[in-house]
């Protein structure tokens, strides 16, 4: 990713323009890989108990899910985010990131929350934002999360409502 | 609230009320709560349609074309109805309400499999493995829904799934399910202050994803948030509430689980939707004792349900502007067969529709005395949704483009029914 944002603003396609690879172009992900993302984001597939075929089980109609809300068309790849509200829903209040969000032993949010290699609230945040967007929060976010969790009283509550943010942000769903 | 200018209202027309009535003398709110209450009146104006889906194939040789006489004839006597043509026996209240609807006799179809009936009729093509075609409410959500903009519900309900692809048109013109209680998956928040909560922090979240000029990707899926959030809190979603129904009205449909779903398509046309698909909860597809189940359950429910529908839609000045379709995949089998059932048939069946402005009370085209052959001119799937793509105003020279370029004409090209259109 380039950082000269003002030297890329005459490269790009999404409005017709030839492709001049100055820098990745952002693009959806397919139905699976975004899947497969909130499964390893979350361990949510660990969260709870269950026997392996459980989780296993629990895994394939999650996916059956995914592929109904996201169209599974063999003929085209399926890619996320034709616009459709049904998978908005799923992503804001769907089981799969209902799971990923629950304070149960063995959730991701819990293991970070819990790490005590993680010793103030700015290290956690790291975790969750490398964990979900593969990167650090810039100073002007963690700042900007830090006063808003504050916000928050219940704490436990505001690191739930920050990864349910990260995990529906655009830029998780977005490949860029 | 939204202001809106109604079709077929110029600005000029508009501006000339305003003067008329003297807008400047009416109190503000009350100026306000009569375009409100004339936005209701437009959105119940809107053309619509309701598919009432008959799954597994009806056998409307003992429904519709009933062939007394004919070793062929079953065990229902035709009765006569309010419009030209005689009907089974276990649908009086139907009856009453045939001088408002059709039947079209003469349906032959050629796919008597489940899978590929089903297609057949929701889209007017046979399957082809090189192309998903729209089924036909995709095709109305996308000419009529895009134009809506205050409609919050998406423009192609399916009440009791089913409902089929989108095809080419893509996943934003797919069925909105919900299943027959109106509940919608994923769409409950139990907590709006936690929803608010949530969607201001990913306000924060995104903002700099959005303001790094990556396209316009961003920005739509931005969008698609709002509309769920919209959604989940719109005032539209009562629609789904039948509860809020009076125990007359519920009555008036059958007081059944049928009954009410009809009642939500009926809630969903006064907000604007569009396209409704409902499917009746029946098993259709009576290979054994088929008189027994029809006479029993299947034709009860039906007949208080749709002569419920129908009774209601004209009371409220809807049905000139509402298309009601009733079928399934198929016809079932003229023969009846040793276990007292009739098979899959698509040579020779009936469907029944009306309102939208389709002429009522005719039975169209006509089949022999053994319901075997028709002796009319025969219709497909594509001449029925031709029909009513006619009533709903959209143009049939309409023709959209498949993923990989083919042109597909809307309905496949089929005619309207010309006795249907007048």
């Amino acid at each position: 990713m380039s950082e000269e944002v003002g030297v890329n603003e005459i490269d790009n396609p999404a409005v017709g323009e030839t492709q001049l690879f100055s820098h990745m172009y952002v693009k959806t992900m397919t139905v699976e890989q975004l899947y497969d993302s909130l499964i390893i984001a979350t361990n949510a597939d660990k969260a709870g108990q269950g026997s392996y075929e459980d989780v296993q089980r629990q895994r394939q109609q999650w996916l059956q899910e995914f592929l109904r809300i996201f169209g599974g068309n063999d003929d085209d790849e399926p890619t996320l985010f034709s616009g459709t509200i049904p998978q908005a829903l799923m992503l804001m209040n769907g089981e799969l990131v209902q799971q990923a969000i629950s304070v149960e032993q063995g959730g991701f949010l819990t293991s970070v929350l819990s790490n005590p290699k993680l010793k103030s609230d700015s290290a956690r945040l790291q975790a969750l934002y490398i964990a979900s967007l593969g990167r650090y929060p810039t100073r002007s976010e963690l700042s900007k999360i830090d006063r808003m969790m504050n916000h928050i009283p219940d704490r436990l509550a505001a690191w739930q409502d920050l990864y349910w943010a990260l995990l529906n942000s655009n830029e998780f769903v977005l490949n860029h | 609230m939204s202001l809106l200018i109604p079709r077929g209202m110029s600005r000029r027309h508009f501006l000339s009320h305003l003067s008329a009535g003297g807008a400047a003398t009416l109190g503000a709110t009350h100026f306000l709560s009569h375009l409100e209450a004339h936005a209701e009146e437009v959105q119940k104006s809107q053309k619509a349609c309701i598919l009432v889906w008959l799954g597994g194939g009806a056998p409307t040789i003992d429904m519709w074309d009933l062939k007394p006489g004919s070793k062929n004839g079953g065990n229902f006597k035709p009765i006569s109805t309010a419009g030209d043509m005689q009907i089974c026996e276990h649908l009086p209240e139907v009856a009453k309400v045939m001088g408002d609807m059709s039947i079209v006799r003469s349906m032959s179809t050629r796919e008597a499999d489940h899978n590929r009936g089903t297609y057949f009729m929701h889209t007017g093509y046979v399957p082809n493995p090189t192309v998903v075609h729209p089924t036909f409410g995709s095709v109305v959500s996308y000419e009529l829904g895009t134009k809506r903009k205050e409609l919050q519900i998406p423009a192609f309900v399916s009440v009791g799934g089913g409902g089929m692809d989108p095809g080419f048109l893509g996943m934003a013109h797919a069925p909105f399910v919900v299943d027959a209680n109106g509940r919608i998956q994923n769409a409950e928040s139990s907590d709006p202050n936690r929803l608010n909560q949530r969607l201001t922090m990913l306000e924060a979240v995104e903002d700099s994803f959005i303001k790094s000029n990556r396209g316009d990707v961003g920005k739509a899926h931005k969008e698609v948030y709002q509309k769920a959030r919209d959604l989940m809190t719109s005032d539209q979603m009562a629609a789904f509430r039948v509860e809020q129904e009076t125990p007359e009205m519920r009555k008036s449909y059958g007081d059944t689980q049928f009954g009410n779903m009809l009642i939500m398509a009926r809630r969903l046309v006064e907000k604007g939707v569009p396209f409704i698909e409902v499917r009746n909860p029946n098993g259709w597809d009576l290979h054994n004792d088929v008189f027994d189940s029809l006479s029993r359950t299947n034709l009860p429910n039906l007949d208080k349900g749709l002569a419920g529908l129908v009774n209601d839609l004209k009371a409220r000045g809807m049905l000139e502007n509402t298309v009601v379709v009733c079928m399934g995949e198929f016809g079932r089998t003229p023969r009846i067969n040793q276990n007292v059932g009739r098979d899959h048939w698509a040579q020779t069946w009936s469907v029944f529709i009306g309102g939208g402005g389709l002429k009522g009370g005719r039975a169209i085209g006509a089949t022999d005395a053994d319901g075997l052959r028709i002796e009319s001119d025969a219709y497909l799937p594509s001449d029925l949704w031709a029909t009513v793509a006619s009533a709903l105003r959209i143009q049939l020279e309409t023709v959209h483009t498949s993923k990989n370029g083919r042109p597909m004409k809307i309905a496949n090209g089929g005619t309207p029914i010309k006795d249907l259109i007048g």
